[in-house]
């Protein structure tokens, strides 16, 4: 019994108590809080399907809105619980009940049992994280937080603003360096019982009970004044998009999941039903495992994040029409545009594909129609030659075209003859 | 000002709707609703109820049109489906929307709505392994209200009343070609959306007169609340911000696509009689110019015309994106 494993669980009931079973058949005690603001009948249900696990217990419940204090209330409260009632837990897992275990509960007994005094919880100064979202870094420390970011959001800028212009600064708490990282840690019980019975605690708790985001930012503070040793990264595979939302995965993750040999993931859409059933039903066990890497994982969703940010350079439609001076590439790849030579140079067309293997038209804006390279009257794309479908949108025909084409090389002849608009 | 119009609209229209199957108690609150007008479809019915059931759709929505194949009680029949039947004039009801107009506005505040016709199949990121509610949940995770999803006109290679379409047959497996990218893009100051126009119908049909080619542009899923109301089909909505579908700042937003079947056997009857009724959209120069265009040319299929094989292949051609989603 070296690990106990803290649930925070606000919804899929269903979910968090077959997660809560899988952590207890497999030998882990576990603490669940629930979210105060689930009513009655459900917390009842909730508790009565779990009733015959002894080592499952339930501690007080707080509010928890995200960014607040009351998911560090719950944490503290749901940890002492543990802390008292397993004397043999020696590592604290912090999870939600939207986290599925991807390895056996065996493995990660025997991981813990091997590193019996390391902490695992991210946590960097505000200078070593790229990552805060909204702008505020070393500001979280020190402003005030009156407003919801979600629900009040002009109030919440309108007054971060005020205070940089006055340059209000809340005062630090003395022997605190700010530090932050991912909500879900591992902390050893001398860590834990470090922070939880500090005498200084009741005035570290009111400093960060106005910090804004303070359960991304209070283990991961005082854990840097007791650990004896800090392994700056979480246990839990958790990725984020560019708003800083969590990624969810679906089933058709699996394989990805079981190849990052990662101990926990977070967070797990409640019906992706072969997800739950392959990994709680069915844990992978006896292949070779090595220590968890996720960086398979971390491409797919860094590219999501590129292309939403980003996009694809040179494309336009439903859901991308940038603005002009945002396209990333204004179209997807360099094209020439040879003024007289085809009047200059007799067969020059042919000449110039031959000696460069790029694609060369002729005067696709010319009057009567698109003169595409080869005489052909449609061209990749289903792009037709016709001149009124050109010349109602010139600039969508051309990027277009060398959407259409992109990887190989367009050139096309101009003149004064040709349909103005578009140079 | 115009949102309040075409709602006061929806309910004056609502007079012209008689139930012949009501079974909206059975909805509940998470159900995902579908919208659909529908007028001598039957022959589609069958395929696309299943379709959209397998997707995750709980309740479907119709108005029939005055049919006279026995569609409206085909639907009537079925158990998850909830039919009011009109003989008024779909012109008059702005081709249809003050009725989904007024039915969104009654059944479907708070639940996310599909609004599609019987011809049109909706395709997004991952439909393929992921169930409709995963996008809705991701949606609502992500704090996005409406989702588009462009028109892609599907066709047969070779003349379209080639391959006779059988009841309950995936209309992908006759008019399985489409044109992957000549598709010109207007940003409609007006109402903020996007405006598309582009395919095998402006291709062929429209070429000579490019400006009236049909627009492509739709947003089809919405978290509906009863203050939204649709304007011109699903091209558009109010209020203006939910046209927003679009990313102006290099990104791509997530986006599916409607695959659209009109082109099968069945066209051909549908256009003449469509024409005769006179009751479609522009004075029905639409389906004026199918009439030409089907004696003149029936096959829609270039050399250049692409054949469809999955979400992938469209997301990979930039017809549609994944966006963050992963």
């Amino acid at each position: 019994m070296s690990v106990g494993v803290v649930m925070l669980v606000h919804t899929a009931f269903d979910r968090a108590e077959q997660v809560a079973r899988h952590w207890a058949s497999g030998g882990c005690p576990v603490v669940i809080h629930v979210d105060a603001k689930v009513g009655k009948p459900a917390f009842d249900n909730f508790r009565k399907a779990l009733a015959d696990l002894p080592d499952v217990r339930f501690c007080k419940r707080h509010r928890c809105e995200w960014g607040t204090w009351g998911l560090v209330a719950a944490s503290q409260d749901a940890a002492q619980l543990m802390l008292d009632s397993w004397p043999e837990v020696r590592h604290v897992y912090l999870s939600s009940g939207s986290c599925l275990p991807l390895r056996p509960v065996t493995e990660l007994q025997a991981y813990l049992a091997q590193r019996p005094r390391t902490d695992f919880i991210e946590s960097a100064t505000t200078a070593d994280v790229p990552w805060t979202v909204g702008g505020l870094d070393h500001e979280r420390f020190t402003l005030q937080f009156p407003f919801s970011w979600r629900n009040q959001r002009y109030l919440f800028d309108r007054f971060v603003d005020l205070q940089r212009t006055v340059g209000y600064a809340r005062r630090i708490p003395e022997g605190l360096v700010p530090h932050m990282g991912s909500q879900w840690w591992c902390l050893t019980r001398q860590t834990l019982t470090a922070i939880l019975q500090d005498p200084q605690r009741p005035r570290y708790d009111r400093y960060f009970r106005r910090v804004w985001i303070p359960d991304e930012s209070y283990f991961q503070t005082l854990a840097r004044m007791y650990s004896t040793q800090i392994e700056s990264r979480s246990l839990t595979l958790s990725k984020f998009d560019f708003q800083g939302k969590p990624h969810i995965f679906y089933d058709d993750h699996l394989q990805l999941l079981r190849r990052s040999d990662c101990f926990v993931a977070r967070k797990i859409w409640p019906h992706a039903d072969r997800l739950y059933q392959s990994f709680l039903a069915h844990p992978n066990t006896g292949q070779q495992r090595q220590d968890p890497n996720p960086g398979k994982i971390d491409r797919i969703f860094a590219k999501a994040v590129d292309r939403r940010t980003r996009g694809r350079p040179g494309l336009y439609m439903q859901s991308r029409f940038p603005t002009p001076g945002w396209e990333n590439g204004v179209t997807a790849g360099k094209y020439s545009v040879f003024q007289g030579f085809a009047e200059l140079f007799k067969d020059f067309e042919r000449w110039l594909g031959k000696a460069t293997g790029a694609q060369v038209h002729g005067h696709l804006f010319a009057p009567q129609r698109a003169e595409f390279a080869g005489g052909e009257t449609v061209i990749a794309g289903a792009l037709p030659d016709n001149a009124q479908l050109r010349d109602a949108n010139p600039k969508a025909f051309l990027t277009n075209l060398l959407w259409n084409t992109r990887g190989e090389r367009q050139c096309f002849q101009y003149g004064p003859a040709d349909t103005p608009k578009v140079l | 000002m115009q949102r309040k119009r075409w709602r006061i609209r929806a309910v004056r229209k609502r007079r012209e709707l008689r139930p012949l199957a009501n079974r909206t108690d059975q909805i509940r609150p998470s159900d995902i609703l579908l919208f659909s007008t529908q007028r001598n479809e039957g022959i589609r019915l069958p395929y696309f109820l299943r379709y959209y059931r397998e997707m995750g759709v709980s309740h479907f929505f119709f108005v029939d049109n005055d049919s006279t194949d026995g569609s409206a009680d085909y639907l009537a029949d079925q158990p998850d489906v909830s039919v009011w039947t009109t003989r008024a004039s779909y012109k008059r009801a702005r081709f249809g929307m003050d009725w989904l107009n007024w039915l969104l506005l009654k059944h479907a505040h708070g639940h996310w709505a599909l609004t599609v016709d019987p011809d049109e199949f909706f395709l997004y990121p991952f439909c393929d392994t992921r169930p409709l509610r995963a996008l809705t949940d991701w949606l609502d995770a992500s704090s996005i209200k409406s989702f588009s999803a462009m028109l892609l006109d599907m066709y047969p290679k070779g003349r379209i009343d080639l391959h006779p379409y059988q009841s309950g047959q995936d209309p992908m497996e006759i008019a399985n070609w489409f044109d992957a990218g000549n598709y010109a893009i207007q940003k409609n100051p007006r109402f903020g959306n996007l405006w598309i126009q582009g395919g095998p119908r402006a291709r062929m049909f429209f070429a000579d007169k490019p400006a009236l080619a049909p627009a492509l542009n739709k947003i089809p899923l919405v978290k509906w609340d009863r203050r939204y109301a649709y304007v011109s089909s699903t091209h558009n909505l109010l209020p203006r911000g939910l046209n927003q579908v679009y990313d102006e700042w290099g990104g791509e937003k997530a986006s599916g696509i409607l695959l659209h079947t009109k082109f099968l056997s069945t066209f051909g009857a549908k256009a003449e009689e469509e024409l005769t009724r006179g009751e479609h959209y522009g004075a029905s120069r639409e389906y004026i110019a199918y009439a030409e265009g089907v004696r003149d040319n029936p096959d829609l299929w270039c050399k250049w015309s692409e054949r469809y094989i999955n979400w992938r292949q469209l997301e990979i051609l930039g017809l549609m994106s994944k966006g963050n989603w992963a």
